[in-house]
């Protein structure tokens, strides 16, 4: 017998054996009504306003429903569509993917060196700076003022300028040509989604006890590199983990930035996201059916890049 | 002394000369032959010399400087008798030409006075003819009175919109100057309060009259009705810049003075050629009154703002006001009517509208005219107001008295800003009008405005050498090309300076008032002095323009809220302007409490509306809280709300959808998707309601005066002049929707009358439709005359680029064309007819399918390719701008002319007075087509965007199995209610409504023409309008129509931005527009394209 199998063994609860299972739990809840009784009211909602709808969605994603007639039951022939005969779903699962590796993992990792770096600054400056990094995420809608930059007059910035310098003789539409549409949209993402885990990794940063660092350097470690692998990142893995879950679900939620910078839909589908994908079938189609097809799929790959996650940072300092 | 004045007058000749000869330059410049498609049954004929006549640009202050040295006159000629107008007699063509601009006019008997007197409409010219003894300035006078409503049944130029009266002074064919091109004359508009028994208005207890009051208690704005009366009045500057009356000069000699309505009709009793007399000083005011002594014993009488004798325009009514708790009368739950004046729309801030009150003086003596006052706005400045009492100034300084800024409520005695002012009132009923003047600050105001116009001109004539990004490195030749525009500038610079030094005066700090000019004053200064300056700070230049518009324009403004006004004994002591702490804590604290128990949601509503009726129809809207509460007002009086309950409820937009899923939705929606709702089943067709049905309601509901309710088709007939075009968006052809089954109950045709699939979603109340946008000036200064076709439009263009110039377009451009070119936006299945074998043999069902709309986008055929080939070479080709502020570059008359929706006009009103009288909207150009008779004609088709009122499913929900839809009693109740909305007297006084509370410029679009027709435009705007309402296309209803214009719009930016050939770019998307179509047909069961081939045996 391995140990682990051993250790299995140890760990699993003696039943009892004048009651059944439900017998017994249903007794454990008797004596912890109390603490039931307060946690109800958050899993009365939560139930109610998350779980269900997924249930809900779920189930919708099998009917071709308009919002105002009784959905119709059609199978699977949502997701067949929507696999095999939809272009513009392919074209969103791509720029998708493009905007989640951007915002994810690259916006992940400039977060951890910006935030690094900072951590090396004395505290008053710090301040400052964090502020700065931090600022563009707390202003909800500060993204605008990339269209003030980038406006399509012959009076916006970028235009006005570059056409002083004769760069170019016409006003570019910036935000409606496609050639330029996926690099600013990215650009603009990459600028505000230093948010959330940028915070949570300063202050990550703050929680490592100093006395590590000193039995580090008895034990051999060489430079600041090894420091952070070895203590620093090891020491706050569960800021690590809170960063990455937001930055994935707001990777995968992305699509409201480019609705307001390019327009909805933008031009050719180039910028289209699986969120616009949903927003154009549910809000604009009507078709609730299709969108929650989409919405599962969306809800699948959001768990899987979750789950690939919590891998990959178990790597973390070995 | 002498030289110096005779210096400045050479400076002004200079000027105007010089600006005289660059107009003809240009003229002669640009008058080479604009190939102009003249055709018989043209409609739009804009002669340039009779725009020419009226661009006059000369200021009224620059014709004083021209002709200083001729003196007033002395005395008054004999009085013309309106009756004796003159009309130019007719000897050759030219003059025949003329006389046809002459106003249709009746000499009436005046019941009042007996006298004779002229009813002038609208439009068209009055003249007078006088013979001057001598040359000198002269003033006019006139005895005039407002008309109201219609004086000649058979005639629609003559009917009195109660906007204002608005008159164009012409001396011998030429506007003198810029000020007699919009000279204003006031109506009489006067409060209607709650009435006894004997039809007069109720007094309380102290004094004040009685509001309606609404089921909350909350007193209810008062509607307003016109009490004309004769007035004499002097012609004065209607922005007030000047306050004494306006001068002429007239050479000895016969001369014609002509008035040009530009709006409204007005009663002329007589004009007076003569002078005016000198209004006394208040010192000399003091003196003459002398012996009189300050009354003992008498009680101050308290005048309530709020409730005026008579106000100058329908917009100044009484406010609520909550800030203080002791603004008198004051309720903690109910909203009382406690004020008027204030800052939200243009409500007694503008220059020359005004409010009398009435008041009764028990003795003869001095008195303290004591207002208490709010003035928050003008910040660092003061109100200005002039007050009359019984019609004339009391003193000189009562022409500008002012009220200074505080950042809480004032008690002051009338005073202007320097000395406080007492009055001599006799025993007896006197009237104290106070007028919104522009006081001190008008001498300043005038210059800078002035300044402000020729700063626009030397933009302009700059930007017409450089373009609008201009190369900061090029030698332009200024000093060559526009020498006057450089003098020019350093004129102004030095006219800034002056006004700059002026104002820092008046308001005694230098601040963020004076900062403007001095930016200009330091920018002209270096761009004057070294002309390679000009180009680099032109941007600056355009900006800081600009922002001294929005300077002048927030500056005019007089806002000032007035609670009351005391007159009491001179030397009295002055009640308290704010309540102290207590008050103040006991007012709030009431007001929260009281919050409570407020019915928030029955809007403005005179009875309790019953929410357990079950046949009262809800209706939801979306729009303001005013226009709830005039709607709400509108039902209480003049739908019958006692056997049809109507209960109006605002919502928050998007909430229908939800609400409808859940079968909790309003029986009447005003702003739902017609396309949307009505192909999922969700709306009720309102052609069912036909005469059957109809004569049913007819029995049970009898609507205010006798009204009868129509059916649809009548409707159709009645309110939309037989407009098919304006139900096509909210119709849907499909002969698999004969019947439908819902819920297992079938509901039927009824009346046995067949639909033929053809069901209606809606009756339209809005329009909006673009409409072709142009600056009259430039176009007078460049020589060019109104497209009437596209290929006019070019050549425009190529003068306008000459001119470094552009044209705006709309991105509709590819629908107007096709429009324009009789091209359908869908294909229908007649597209297909063809393909019968026997065309003879067609079926009633195969009839039926013929007339199947949207099986295909119809941009894939030759036509439609070529109507988006063109409209994309705007942009390509000729350059035109995608993305542009269409009203900011139309001020600045970089763009002159742009195809817009014409209800930017509201917007342009207020947002741009300074070219007020300077632009105006005509109908698209068109295509030259050729009729079936082979006659040749111009399709000017603007596609319109109707919005609809809409019957929903909630309304029938009280049927049982087997019923009609139509014989549900709240159905019926709903149908009374939409066809009610929509008539022509409801959307006419819905339009009026919303004049009175925001202000002329909002007009309503409505989609009945009628109404629409029926408001405040000028002659040449309403003819306009019709004529664009009578080309209107409508895009018909269909599933999935989002996605043509969705691709049609990639299609173009794949054109503008890569350079595709425009029929591939199209065509790329042409497939994907039709799977659509397909997809989304299928999924509600529609005829879809593949279906119909199939039937007809067609290979694909």
């Amino acid at each position: 017998m391995s140990e682990k199998a051993v250790m299995q063994q140890q760990a699993a609860p003696k039943l009892r054996k004048d009651m059944t299972k439900w017998e017994w739990t249903l007794r454990e809840m008797k004596v912890n009504k109390v603490g039931y009784f307060m946690v109800a009211p958050y899993y009365i909602v939560f139930m109610l306003f998350t779980i269900v709808p997924v249930f809900v969605s779920l189930f919708l994603s099998l009917t071709q429903f308009n919002m105002l007639e009784a959905p119709v039951f059609v199978g699977v022939d949502n997701y067949i569509r929507l696999l095999l005969d939809d272009d513009t779903f392919l074209l969103a699962v791509e720029n998708t993917l493009v905007f989640a590796t951007m915002t994810g993992p690259v916006s992940y990792l400039l977060s951890l060196m910006f935030a690094w770096f900072i951590n090396e600054l004395t505290p008053k400056i710090r301040a400052v700076v964090t502020l700065i990094f931090y600022a563009p995420s707390i202003s909800g809608q500060v993204y605008l003022i990339w269209q003030t930059l980038f406006s399509s007059d012959q009076y916006g910035w970028v235009n006005g300028t570059l056409m002083k310098l004769g760069i170019i003789n016409g006003p570019i539409l910036w935000f409606q040509d496609t050639d330029y549409i996926m690099t600013l949209v990215i650009v603009v993402a990459l600028w505000t989604s230093l948010g959330t885990s940028f915070l949570s990794f300063i202050a990550g940063f703050q929680v490592v006890d100093k006395s590590l660092y000193e039995a580090g350097s008895v034990d051999g470690v060489k430079n600041r590199w090894q420091e952070l692998w070895y203590i620093t990142l090891p020491v706050m893995k569960n800021q690590m983990m809170f960063g990455a879950i937001m930055a994935i679900t707001q990777s995968f939620g992305f699509g409201a930035i480019v609705t307001a910078l390019c327009g909805f839909p933008s031009v050719d589908y180039c910028a289209h996201t699986i969120m616009h994908h949903l927003d154009d079938y549910g809000g604009q189609r009507w078709e609730v059916g299709y969108a929650s097809a989409i919405a599962t799929i969306l809800f699948a790959v959001m768990i899987g890049s979750n789950l690939l996650v919590n891998k990959l940072l178990s790597k973390v300092g070995k | 002394m002498m030289i110096a004045k005779n210096k400045s007058k050479l400076v002004v000749l200079l000027l105007v000369t010089s600006m005289l000869l660059q107009l003809f330059g240009s003229v002669a410049m640009f008058a080479a032959p604009v190939s102009q498609l003249k055709l018989e049954n043209s409609t739009t004929a804009h002669s340039l010399d009779a725009m020419a006549e009226l661009m006059v640009s000369t200021t009224y202050s620059d014709y004083l400087a021209l002709h200083d040295e001729i003196p007033d006159a002395t005395e008054n000629l004999p009085k013309i008798s309106a009756a004796d107008y003159y009309i130019p007699e007719v000897v050759d063509e030219e003059t025949a030409e003329k006389v046809k601009d002459y106003a249709d006019v009746s000499v009436v008997t005046d019941e009042e006075t007996g006298e004779e007197v002229l009813y002038t409409p609208g439009s068209g010219k009055v003249s007078f003819k006088v013979n001057v003894p001598k040359t000198a300035m002269y003033t006019i006078k006139i005895k005039y009175r407002p008309l109201v409503g219609s004086w000649d049944e058979s005639r629609t130029d003559d009917d009195s919109h109660g906007s204002n009266i608005e008159r164009i002074l012409i001396i011998d064919d030429l506007v003198p100057y810029k000020e007699a091109r919009t000279l204003n004359f006031s109506r009489f508009w006067a409060d209607n309060y709650v009435l006894n028994s004997g039809y007069e208005s109720v007094k309380g207890e102290d004094g004040r009259y009685n509001f309606r009051l609404d089921f909350n208690k909350n007193e209810m704005r008062p509607t307003k009705s016109e009490a004309p009366e004769w007035v004499e009045t002097y012609i004065t500057d209607s922005e007030t810049f000047f306050d004494a009356p306006l001068k002429f000069m007239l050479e000895e000699g016969e001369h014609v003075i002509t008035f040009e309505a530009a709006c409204e009709p007005m009663a002329i009793a007589w004009i007076e050629v003569g002078y005016a007399d000198e209004v006394i000083t208040y010192e000399e005011y003091l003196e003459k009154y002398a012996d009189a002594k300050v009354p003992e014993n008498v009680k101050e009488v308290m005048i309530h703002a709020e409730t005026p004798y008579q106000t100058s325009e329908q917009v100044i009514y009484a406010m609520n006001d909550r800030t203080s708790g002791i603004t008198y009368p004051q309720d903690p739950a109910a909203s009382l009517l406690n004020t008027i004046g204030g800052n939200g729309g243009d409500k007694w801030k503008s220059p020359g509208q005004w409010i009398k009150y009435e008041v009764e003086i028990a003795e003869d003596g001095w008195y303290d005219i004591v207002p208490r006052f709010k003035q928050t706005i003008n910040q660092g400045l003061f109100s200005s107001r002039s007050l009359k009492i019984d019609g004339e100034y009391p003193f000189l300084e009562a022409k500008s008295l002012q009220f200074k800024y505080g950042d809480d409520w004032q008690v002051k005695k009338l005073n202007d800003g320097n000395q406080d002012f007492k009055f001599y009132l006799t025993k007896g009923a006197h009237t104290l009008e106070f007028r919104a003047v522009l006081g001190d600050m008008s001498n300043v105001l005038g210059e800078i405005e002035n300044i402000q116009t020729k700063l626009n001109d030397y933009y302009r004539q700059i930007l017409m050498i450089t373009g609008s990004e201009p190369d900061d490195y090029t030698d332009y030749e200024f000093s060559k090309l526009i020498p006057s525009v450089l003098t020019g500038m350093k004129q102004e610079k030095k006219n800034l300076d002056k006004v700059s030094k002026e104002l820092e005066e008046k308001i005694g700090t230098k601040g963020e008032n004076t900062v403007i000019l001095d930016r200009i004053s330091f920018l002209l200064d270096e761009m004057s002095k070294d002309e390679n300056k000009i180009a680099a700070n032109l941007g600056n230049f355009k900006s800081y323009i600009g922002s001294l518009g929005t300077w002048l324009l927030s500056t005019k403004a007089q806002p000032l809220q007035l609670d009351y006004v005391l007159v009491q004994p001179a030397g009295n002591k002055l009640p308290k302007a704010n309540a102290n702490f207590f008050q103040s804590m006991a007012h709030e604290l009431k007001s929260f409490i009281m919050s409570f128990f407020t019915d928030y949601n029955s809007i403005g509503s005179a009875t309790k509306i019953d929410d357990d009726d079950p046949n009262a129809v809800e209706v939801w809207i979306t729009t303001g809280r005013d226009q709830a509460t005039i709607m709400r007002q509108m039902v209480d009086d003049s739908f019958n709300n006692e056997s049809v309950a109507v209960n109006l409820k605002l919502i928050a937009a998007g909430t229908l959808l939800p609400a409808t899923l859940a079968g909790v939705g309003p029986d009447v929606s005003m702003d739902a998707d017609p396309n949307g709702y009505g192909i999922r089943n969700a709306v009720v067709p309102l052609n069912y309601f036909q005469d059957e049905t109809v004569a049913k309601i007819n029995e049970r509901i009898t609507l205010p005066g006798d009204k009868k309710i129509l059916t649809y088709d009548e409707v159709k007939k009645t309110y939309f002049r037989d407009n098919d075009e304006l139900f096509v968006p909210l119709t849907l052809l499909d002969p698999d929707r004969v019947e439908y089954e819902e819920d297992g109950k079938t509901y039927k045709n009824i009346d046995g009358v067949e639909r033929n699939g053809v069901v209606s979603y809606g009756l339209p109340y809005t329009i909006d439709f673009p409409m072709l946008f142009y600056r009259k000036d430039i176009f007078v200064e460049l020589g060019l005359e109104v497209p009437e076709t596209w290929d006019d439009v070019e050549a425009i263009i190529r003068a306008l680029s000459e001119n470094q110039m552009e044209m705006g377009f709309s991105q509709a451009m590819t629908q107007i064309y096709m429009y324009q070119s009789g091209i359908e936006w869908f294909e229908s299945a007649e597209d297909y007819k063809e393909y019968y074998e026997n065309p003879e043999e067609i079926t009633r069902d195969s009839r039926e399918y013929l007339r199947t709309v949207g099986i295909a986008s119809n941009l894939g055929s030759n036509g439609a390719l070529d109507a988006f080939q063109r409209m994309t070479e705007w942009f390509t080709l000729y350059g035109e701008p995608v993305t542009y502020d269409f009203a900011n570059r139309f001020r600045t008359g970089e763009m002159p002319i742009s195809i817009a929706a014409y209800t930017v006009y509201n917007q342009l009103k207020v947002f741009a007075p300074e070219i007020a009288g300077l632009w105006e909207f005509v109908q698209l150009p068109g295509v030259e087509r050729v009729d079936d008779e082979g006659n040749k004609y111009i399709d000017h088709s603007t596609p319109g965007t109707p919005q609809a009122v809409m019957m929903m499913k909630d309304a029938v929900d009280d049927l049982k199995d087997g019923q009609d839809i139509t014989e549900s009693k709240k159905a019926q109740n709903a149908w009374a209610f939409l066809q009610w909305w929509v008539s022509k007297d409801t959307q006419e006084r819905f339009g009026q409504e919303q004049v009175a509370l925001m202000g002329t410029a909002a007009k309503y679009n409505t989609a009945n023409v009628d109404a629409l027709l029926g408001q405040s435009w000028t002659a040449q705007e309403k003819k306009n309008l019709e004529q664009q309402f009578a080309s209107l296309k409508g895009t018909p209803m269909s599933p999935g129509n989002y996605i043509v214009a969705r691709y049609t719009n990639f299609a173009f930016y794949n054109v503008v931005d890569d350079g595709e050939v425009a029929s591939e770019a199209m065509r790329g998307y042409i497939d994907d527009i039709d799977h659509e179509l397909s997809r989304k047909r299928a999924e509600y069961g529609f005829l879809t394209k593949e279906e119909y081939f199939e039937e007809l045996g067609i290979e694909r």
